[in-house]
């Protein structure tokens, strides 16, 4: 999927919320680029920033205490940073759009499901009523609902959560939008509606060629859908590599126990992997230092004192960690002796 | 759902607006008043066909006459028919309430939910300046700028203007406590991911989700204003005292003559108020248990 357009280019982006008069990166220095037509996803745990990365790429961050404070997002070749809200509504909707994890309480209640798919219509597009109504009911059977001539007229209570996704995704593939950013999309789903829906966004890949980005801490859905990777950690990207390769070999130790974590069938045991600890909260965020060295099996005393830099370890494949920095002797990147806690 | 009562069953189909309607015809008590207060509404505003009496029509002769079949409800110390000024003065006192309702819900909530969306210094300001007013000690207030007002504007509607300009306060914050709460749910940043302005985002997704309390707190205004008008006219700082309203008629009872030996003069227009405020305040209560989702009553 190389060699194509780039679509989104994401240079050094810092966005900061304000706490206490004080302002604190939730997405620090974060840099990469989307293709035409790629599907990359962005994994990690809760509280990693991946949420918070993409409102800044739609600028929807919450007003009050959120602020870009650094870097640059450019739209095909477009900056949005100093778009004014106004610019950004033509670009939200049509040209980037976004799905949301929680379905049910994505859809307004008090609308029904036609006016809601409606709105995006009326808002890019100079359309009579009838005609998106017909737009809509059409949309609908795209993604998948049955009966939609009655759906259209049904209020969001009255559906299941799959089909309420699946009205999100309509509402966002109304004007065949370039990139599309999945927050989550299946968490709040059920397995066989997870599955059902991931399809569903790889058809609109293929047919209407949208780039998607797809923010999940599923690896399952990774393999399934990705050509690329991002793992996220602590506001950082600390692993990014094609698919296949973060797979078969990953480099970072924390991509490592992510992958570690998926149970699997042939294996016995008795509780399973986890990594200990949570993420370092925004306020008690290391300054100087690996923000991963609290929780890694494979840290030793450097840790605390050097910031890692990502840096290339194989073709197009980088990592975040001082194994891999070439002035550090090869027997630490196996060492388990040099464990600090 | 274990204590929902058996005759409470919504179809599924139902818009929020069709099951709250059900809930509310279900409330007899609501139902009652507001059958009750529609009754006053059209006498009142039916008024001058009801009775063809001059109602600013002195008449020495007749003064304080207990009720008979030329004067229903008795005449009035001035020889003015009580059942003329009662109907006249139900379309007084009706109108400032429902004025003043209309002018504080409107502003109160175009404040608020300015203030509550916005946020941040939009919100500090316009909170601030809300605390200023509300700081205003009522009664000084409303005497003063009705001397001020008096004669720029016509009649009632200098009462209106003075009272709304002075309790707009509470609705903008109860609208802005609800829109800060109803602006975190997730539908809201849907709604700004398709690009629609601001103003849209308030008045098609956050107005029509914090409507509910909107119209309770309206009922309860509509009630709350009815009092003040009588109590502002019943201290005479009220309407003018040409215009017979509710509180008008009341202030002649604050002589120990009438009080004690001309009742009709003074009980018609009280019991008017006491049952058009308790109705207006059962009907609140039954919008609040009908818009409430989670109530079963």
């Amino acid at each position: 999927m190389k060699n194509n357009k780039t679509l989104l280019e994401i240079k050094n982006l810092h966005t900061g919320f304000s706490i206490n008069g004080q302002i604190y990166h939730a997405v620090d220095d974060v840099s990469f680029e989307i293709q035409e037509k790629e599907v990359i996803c962005v994994v990690g745990e809760s509280g990693c920033g991946k949420s918070v990365m993409s409102l800044s790429i739609m600028q929807l961050l919450p007003q009050e205490n959120a602020k870009i404070t650094k870097g640059e997002i450019r739209f095909n070749g477009m900056p949005l940073t100093n778009k004014t809200d106004k610019e950004m509504n033509n670009v939200r909707g049509k040209e980037i759009s976004m799905i949301f994890q929680e379905p049910m309480t994505a859809l307004n209640p008090v609308f029904t499901i036609g006016s809601q798919i409606q709105e995006v219509l009326h808002n890019h597009l100079d359309i009579s009523k009838q005609a998106a109504r017909k737009k809509s009911i059409a949309l609908m059977k795209q993604v998948g609902i049955s009966r939609p001539e009655k759906v259209v007229d049904e209020y969001p209570h009255q559906l299941s959560g799959g089909m309420r996704q699946r009205v999100m995704i309509a509402i966002a593939i109304a004007l065949n939008p370039k990139l599309l950013i999945a927050d989550e999309p299946t968490t709040a789903l059920d397995v066989t509606v997870q599955a059902q829906i991931l399809e569903l966004l790889t058809s609109i890949q293929q047919e209407a060629n949208t780039a998607i980005m797809l923010i999940t801490h599923d690896l399952g859905v990774v393999a399934e859908m990705a050509d690329s990777v991002m793992v996220m950690y602590a506001g950082q990207i600390v692993e990014t590599s094609t698919t296949v390769e973060l797979f078969s070999s990953p480099k970072h130790p924390y991509t490592e126990a992510l992958l570690h974590s998926i149970p699997k069938m042939e294996e016995d045991v008795e509780r399973l992997h986890t990594i200990g600890g949570i993420v370092p909260s925004l306020t008690s965020m290391p300054q100087v230092g690996c923000r991963f060295r609290d929780r890694c099996p494979k840290a030793f005393a450097d840790c605390r004192s050097i910031t890692p830099k990502l840096a290339p370890v194989g073709d197009g494949h980088l990592a975040r960690c001082l194994l891999y920095h070439s002035c550090y002797p090869k027997q630490h990147r196996t060492a388990e002796e040099g464990v600090e806690k | 759902m274990i204590n929902s009562p058996k005759h409470l069953k919504y179809s599924k189909k139902m818009s929020p607006w069709a099951m709250a309607r059900k809930k509310f015809m279900k409330n007899k008590l609501a139902m009652v008043s507001t059958c009750f207060l529609l009754f006053v509404i059209v006498i009142s505003f039916l008024a001058p066909y009801i009775t063809t009496t001059d109602i600013t029509r002195v008449n020495i002769g007749e003064t304080s006459l207990p009720p008979s079949s030329d004067h229903w409800l008795g005449t009035d110390k001035s020889g003015r028919d009580v059942y003329t000024r009662l109907l006249y003065g139900g379309r007084v006192s009706l109108m400032v309430g429902i004025s003043v309702t209309f002018i504080v819900i409107s502003f109160g909530s175009l404040i608020g939910s300015i203030a509550g969306y916005f946020g941040g210094v939009v919100d500090n300001l316009l909170m601030r300046f809300t605390d200023f007013v509300l700081n205003f000690p009522f009664l000084v207030f409303v005497i003063v700028l009705n001397a001020i007002l008096f004669g720029t504007v016509s009649g009632v509607w200098v009462l209106i203007i003075v009272i709304s300009l002075l309790s707009w306060g509470g609705t903008a914050r109860i609208v802005r406590s609800k829109i800060l709460a109803e602006k975190e749910n997730e539908y809201i940043i849907a709604a700004q991911s398709i690009g629609t302005s601001s103003a849209k985002v308030i008045i098609r997704h956050l107005l029509p989700n914090v409507i509910s309390a909107i119209i309770v707190q309206a009922t309860l205004l509509f009630a709350g204003m009815i009092a003040v008008e009588a109590a502002l006219s019943y201290l005479n700082f009220g309407v003018p005292q040409t215009v017979p309203s509710w509180g008008n008629m009341l202030s002649s009872a604050n002589e120990p003559d009438v009080l004690q030996g001309k009742p009709w003069i003074w009980i018609p227009p009280a019991l008017a108020l006491i049952v058009t405020i308790l109705s207006i305040n059962f009907i609140g209560e039954g919008l609040k248990d009908a818009l409430n989702p989670k109530s079963t009553r």
